[in-house]
């Protein structure tokens, strides 16, 4: 007989209360649509009608061009038909519109046409999962996936085509097709990509992967221009097992050189911390006090006295990087019941200060593990989502809710700023750096303004760390598992 | 004659009259989507209340917006991201907590899941999420999207959906998990 609540449940589990959280009245659905049919009137707007009319040219090319591929699709004709089944669209929510069901390939002056490449059987694997037109602009062939540094520049460092497979390159032109990794219920089927981009797929012997919006520079695609040198992206270690991309929290140790790693337990294995030393690529790790099953994000931050503190949900650890001595102090006395879960944490001299949800007040434990707080006002204590707090030259940074808020060391809100983004960093000269979701950051100051942007690989997550010093450090997952990867950016 | 879906000449030839200010073509278009945005609405914002009125701001925005649409092909997509974006900014502007009706969160089927107190702690931890990572949750395990497809939805690289799931999906499976310890 099943356990209740065992693991395997759980996503049934949650799929079954985001359903029932989705739930609405179908009077609101008439409601809203009266709402929509009766909004005020607005002077039309001016439209362009060259997209249109570029759609319906490239409509027209694919009709006298006429070569489909099947692609073990339906083979179906008829540019205004609807032929998705009603009854899989009505139960999706989101159901996408139909589109007529054709895919093929187009010739284009200047660039190889399907004489080249029509044949590769990369073609048809990239076109797996159209049931809607997509047209294939033209494709190129590599002789190593790993070509793509130099053929595609703009795809960044990309861990799964760091192979010496030979692939073909193909660029769809407008739509591609999209093949959905849970087909819970049916989703969209085709993506368009942003303009002046195209979506690509690149097939190997037996693998394929698909990339949206990618700007593609033809010269360098077709071999005949090399870009510049950028940055250089290698694998530098090879993690446990038990590492998770987002589950796991690095540290640069300027003083010793190193890079810490936290990581808190999960499934069983203990929390730990993990001693990276780019000099000699060996790993060295030690076991700490922590919960064996949450399996939670870990926050992790190193004070000024070479202590490395670790945060989860109902613990703080403290742990001498020289001693390796642990000493920890219970945070959340109930347990993480998530009413007041930490949060986030900053260090602040040789002690640090955790932010907790629904406390105003932030929790300062001392190299001692002695607790004491820094009220804040009380409209600031439900912080929820992306949330990271920094000290910067004795200014508190709490990033919350959308919003960057900065206070001064007695708890005082000096500023407030409208910004998002996902961690927050303090540089050696004590400024403090924003980390957004593009990959990008900016400099923030204790007036709230932004200053110059600083470049971060936009796929490093949340667990990036940098020596500001040209070497920026992420953690990723490959075929195998998790593995570090160093970032250096060339000057 | 509304259709479940429309077919791409109907698209061209409704968003050019609704550009035009034509509101019944704009109810038209938007029609086969508005039950679909209300379940992603009710479920980000938490409260079917606070859903409709996130529907509501969609679709003024988008009203008001369409002239800047430049494919009519990309309508229904176009309009889910208007959708998500309102219920997000609706639910932070609410600047509270969801307060989760245990006796509502045990309604339903229970789909071999037959711990309620695991349940409803799974309801009231959802309900503390950040509305992008409620989103991101109901767009890959409600509508079925792949990471690509939610990365498209909402605007934001496919790293940070990665990342929102894996944060999400932890800490959920961390309450869910519980009731085990």
């Amino acid at each position: 007989m099943e356990k209740p609540g065992r693991p395997d449940n759980f996503e049934a589990a949650l799929t079954d209360v985001l359903r029932s959280q989705s739930q609405h009245d179908e009077m609101d659905v008439a409601r809203i649509d009266a709402f929509a049919r009766s909004l005020p009137g607005r002077r039309p707007a001016r439209r362009s009608a060259g997209p249109a009319l570029g759609l319906v040219a490239a409509i027209a090319v694919v009709a006298s061009v006429g070569l489909v591929i099947a692609a073990g699709l339906p083979s179906r004709s008829g540019a205004t038909s609807t032929d998705r089944p009603p009854s899989a669209a009505a139960s999706s929510p989101f159901a996408p519109s139909a589109a007529p069901s054709k895919s093929a390939v187009v010739a284009s002056s200047g660039l190889p046409g399907p004489e080249v490449w029509g044949t590769d059987p990369g073609i048809n694997v990239c076109l797996r999962g159209a049931t809607s037109e997509v047209e294939v602009l033209t494709a190129y062939s590599l002789g190593h996936a790993s070509d793509y540094r130099n053929r595609l520049p703009s795809l960044g460092f990309q861990l799964d085509l760091e192979k010496t497979d030979p692939v073909l390159v193909v660029i769809f032109k407008g739509s591609s097709p999209v093949e959905s990794e849970l087909m819970i219920l049916s989703g969209p089927t085709t993506h368009q990509p942003n303009p002046g981009t195209n979506d690509i797929c690149i097939a190997g012997p037996d693998w394929h992967r698909r990339y949206l919006n990618v700007a593609i520079n033809w010269s360098y695609l077709a071999g005949t221009m090399t870009p510049p040198p950028g940055s250089t992206y290698r694998v530098v270690a090879r993690l446990p097992d038990q590492f998770e991309v987002d589950g796991t929290n690095l540290v640069w140790d300027q003083k010793q050189g190193v890079l810490w790693f936290a990581k808190v337990g999960c499934g069983g294995e203990a929390s730990a911390v993990y001693r990276w030393d780019p000099k000699t690529a060996k790993t060295e790790n030690w076991t700490i006090p922590g919960n064996k099953l949450t399996c939670e994000r870990v926050k992790a931050r190193l004070d000024d006295s070479g202590a490395l503190w670790v945060m989860e949900s109902s613990l703080l650890v403290r742990f001498d990087v020289t001693t390796q001595a642990v000493t920890s102090v219970r945070i959340s006395p109930d347990g993480p019941t998530w009413g007041s879960v930490p949060v986030a944490i900053a260090a602040d001299g040789s002690s640090v200060l955790l932010a907790r949800a629904n406390t105003a007040a932030l929790t300062r434990v001392d190299a001692s593990m002695r607790v004491s707080t820094v009220a804040i006002p009380a409209d600031l204590a439900g912080a929820q989502g992306d949330t990271d707090l920094v000290v910067g030259d004795g200014v508190i940074y709490y990033l919350r809710d959308g919003q960057l808020l900065v206070l001064d060391a007695n708890g005082k809100l000096e500023q407030t700023t409208d910004l998002t983004g996902r961690t927050l960093m303090v540089r050696p000269d004590g400024s403090v750096v924003l980390v957004q979701d593009a990959g990008l950051a900016i400099v923030v100051t204790p007036g709230g303004m932004a200053g110059e942007a600083v470049a971060f690989p936009s796929e490093a997550g949340t667990s990036l760390e940098t020596d500001w010093n040209g070497h920026t450090w992420y953690v990723a997952v490959d075929g195998q598992g998790p593995v570090l990867i160093e970032v250096s950016q060339s000057t | 004659m509304i259709l479940d879906n429309h077919s791409e000449s109907e698209l061209h030839r409704r968003v050019a009259a609704a550009a035009r200010g034509d509101g019944e073509a704009f109810g038209d278009l938007v029609r086969p989507s508005l039950s679909a945005a209300l379940s992603m609405a009710t479920l980000i914002t938490g409260s079917s209340a606070d859903g409709a009125d996130a529907v509501q701001d969609a679709l003024m925005s988008a009203w008001k917006s369409l002239g800047a649409l430049r494919d009519p092909i990309a309508f229904p997509a176009w309009f889910r991201t208007h959708v998500i974006r309102a219920a997000i900014r609706h639910s932070n502007n609410r600047k509270r907590l969801r307060l989760v009706d245990l006796e509502t969160a045990d309604e339903g089927t229970d789909g071999g899941f037959h711990d309620q107190a695991q349940r409803a702690r799974l309801a009231d931890a959802l309900g503390k999420l950040d509305p992008r990572d409620r989103a991101v949750l109901g767009l890959r395990y409600v509508a079925g999207y792949s990471t690509a497809e939610t990365a498209v939805a909402m605007s934001i690289p496919e790293g940070t959906v990665k990342s929102r799931l894996n944060k999400a999906v932890s800490r959920l499976r961390a309450v869910y998990l519980m009731g085990e310890q």
